[in-house]
């Protein structure tokens, strides 16, 4: 009995320490505002402010401060906090990107020599504010994808903003791609990564997600079947494979900077065909200039190939015809012969 | 050629040497020819994967058609410049009689007409497919070639014609296989009288009462010249 005793008496003595109002238990939000809020106390005049609503509007609505800023367990705290760790609930994004050219690379690198660090959840995803992903696909919101990305990539965004494809989601056309489309989102990686949606293996793939696909095709008037005429080319055959180096569709079609064939820029007008078939295939820039190239065969496009394929198609078919007619006659001649 | 065993030597070790050569030649260039047509469809692939991939495929395309294009010169000077070589070529020339010959081999078998069309030397079949594949090796090549260089053909041919050329190779390419491997391989190994092999392109030889069977009209210029010596 007298040990239970004890015990009650310990129990109670905890629990009204618990809920007593010290700084040595977890920080709340309106703890933290008090020197972050708007108003904050004059105390703490170095302390960032946080505008109050933003966090209310974001995603994490829900979260505590201390969620995301685990490393502060007491007030006031004297260091910055620490980098927010989204891993301990973002597991499996964390766990691709990670994986990722941004991932791989220390975070602490300076790659480009201009004090940018490789890219972080919050770089790109933004701290306080962060919205719903869903956002992403609103046209609105999709033309901040560029803007997120130029933050360090400057100057491949100011040239993709000058591509039909920039135009395009300038335009505010809602399927134009974005950075993500091609290179994905957390699983973004070199193209020199085998894994890469931008590497040579995987380009043609990728293009053909909105340039084979009928419901983007139609609506923007594009050119149908790029991906199916590549690759039947030898181009495309060799490069399913994988082995060898070969044109893939951003050799000839440019990458950031890719244009419609009837823009004087476009590495596929007719006056610069010659040079950018040259780059692999020297001497050919002359008589290179308004050719088909992986065009279906019709009769309206390709007259010659369409005439000769299909002359091939019944002149194959008949002499199989014949040689079989020819081998029934001559076993119908020999067994009425054997008979007789 | 005749032999005194009652045997006759139709083609000699250098023909049949050349006819070997051709077969490996051939083969090669059709499997690792028909393996890039149809190199989207699991056959195709299979194909390449035992070939060593797509770029071992090329190389050992190439060399297979070195090898064809060094015998087709050598074919050449032989059927030009040597005397046995030209009568071949000669024995072998297309002429109006295998057209009525390939009728009457018709109307026999469909018995509207008993009498067996008496061949030569070579007979319609023959000449068929020494001529179909003949041409289609000459433009197999023609086009191989364009296709092997294709930087410097695509700087002097127009690109529309590369593009057929690219399309004639191919489906050029499924033609001779489907005269060899549909025609020639019924006409060598399934024929009724012949089955399993006609073995001549091994032994080079015929006996007496098969070349009379088959080549009646060489039979008489061959042996009637003889007995009427006998006669003498």
């Amino acid at each position: 009995m007298r040990s239970r005793d004890t015990l009650s008496v310990l129990f109670l003595i905890l629990a009204f320490a618990g809920i007593s109002p010290t700084w040595a238990t977890e920080p709340t939000d309106s703890d933290c505002l008090e020197c972050h809020g708007e108003t904050a106390r004059s105390d703490a005049p170095q302390a960032p402010h946080l505008k109050s609503q933003t966090l209310p509007g974001s995603v994490h609505a829900d979260l505590a401060c201390i969620d995301c800023h685990a490393d502060i367990t007491s007030l006031p705290h004297s260091p910055p906090p620490q980098q927010t760790d989204c891993n301990s609930c973002h597991e499996e994004q964390a766990d691709i990107y990670r994986r990722s050219v941004h991932g791989l690379r220390s975070s602490n690198e300076d790659i480009e020599g201009d004090g940018h660090k490789p890219a972080q959840c919050v770089d790109c995803h933004g701290t306080h504010d962060i919205q719903p992903v869903e956002l992403f696909s609103n046209p609105s919101h999709r033309l901040d994808i560029p803007d997120r990305c130029g933050q360090c990539h400057s100057a491949i965004v100011t040239t993709y903003r000058k591509s039909i494809h920039g135009q395009a989601a300038d335009a505010g056309k809602v399927d134009a791609p974005t950075c993500i489309d091609c290179h994905g989102e957390h699983t973004i990686a070199s193209p020199s990564d085998q894994t890469s949606r931008v590497s040579p293996r995987n380009i043609p793939t990728t293009c053909a997600a909105c340039h084979e696909e009928e419901r983007v095709a139609n609506k923007y008037g594009l050119q149908t079947r790029r991906f199916s005429t590549y690759l039947s080319s030898y181009h495309g055959v060799v490069n399913r494979y994988g082995e060898a180096v070969v044109a893939n569709c951003a050799s000839c079609h440019g990458i950031h900077d890719i244009l419609p064939s009837t823009d004087p820029q476009s590495a596929i007008h007719p006056n610069n065909l010659g040079n950018t078939c040259g780059a692999c295939h020297p001497g050919v820039e002359e008589g290179l200039a308004d050719v088909k190239i992986h065009v279906e065969p019709t009769p309206e496009s390709s007259r010659g190939m369409y005439y000769v394929r299909t002359f091939y198609t019944y002149f194959i078919s008949a002499l199989m015809i014949c040689f079989v007619a020819y081998i029934t006659i001559e076993i119908y001649g020999t067994l009425r012969r054997r008979r007789s | 050629m005749k032999d005194p065993g009652g045997e006759v030597l139709r083609f000699t070790l250098n023909e049949r040497l050349q006819h070997l050569a051709l077969m490996i030649c051939v083969v090669l260039l059709v499997i690792t020819g028909l393996s890039l047509r149809f190199a989207d469809t699991w056959l195709g692939r299979a194909i390449i994967s035992l070939e060593g991939g797509i770029e071992a495929r090329g190389l050992l395309h190439r060399l297979g058609a070195i090898g064809l294009m060094l015998l087709s010169v050598y074919h050449f000077l032989y059927v030009v410049f040597t005397e046995r070589g030209h009568d071949q070529l000669m024995a072998i020339r297309p002429a109006g009689r295998d057209f009525r010959d390939l009728l009457a081999t018709m109307k026999m078998n469909l018995g509207m007409n008993s009498a067996a069309p008496r061949f030569d030397r070579f007979d319609f079949r023959q000449k068929f497919q020494y001529w179909a594949v003949g041409l289609g090796i000459f433009s197999m090549v023609l086009t191989g070639l364009a296709l092997w260089f294709e930087s410097p053909s695509m700087a002097v041919l127009p690109k529309w014609v590369f593009d057929l050329t690219q399309v004639i190779h191919s489906s050029e390419g499924l033609l001779i296989f489907v005269v060899l491997f549909l025609w020639h391989i019924y006409d060598a190994h399934l024929r009724p009288g012949v089955f399993p092999m006609d073995r001549t392109w091994l032994t080079g030889r015929l006996t007496r009462q098969e070349l009379q069977e088959r080549h009646p009209r060489e039979y008489e210029r061959l042996f009637d010249a003889e007995e009427e010596e006998v006669n003498k």
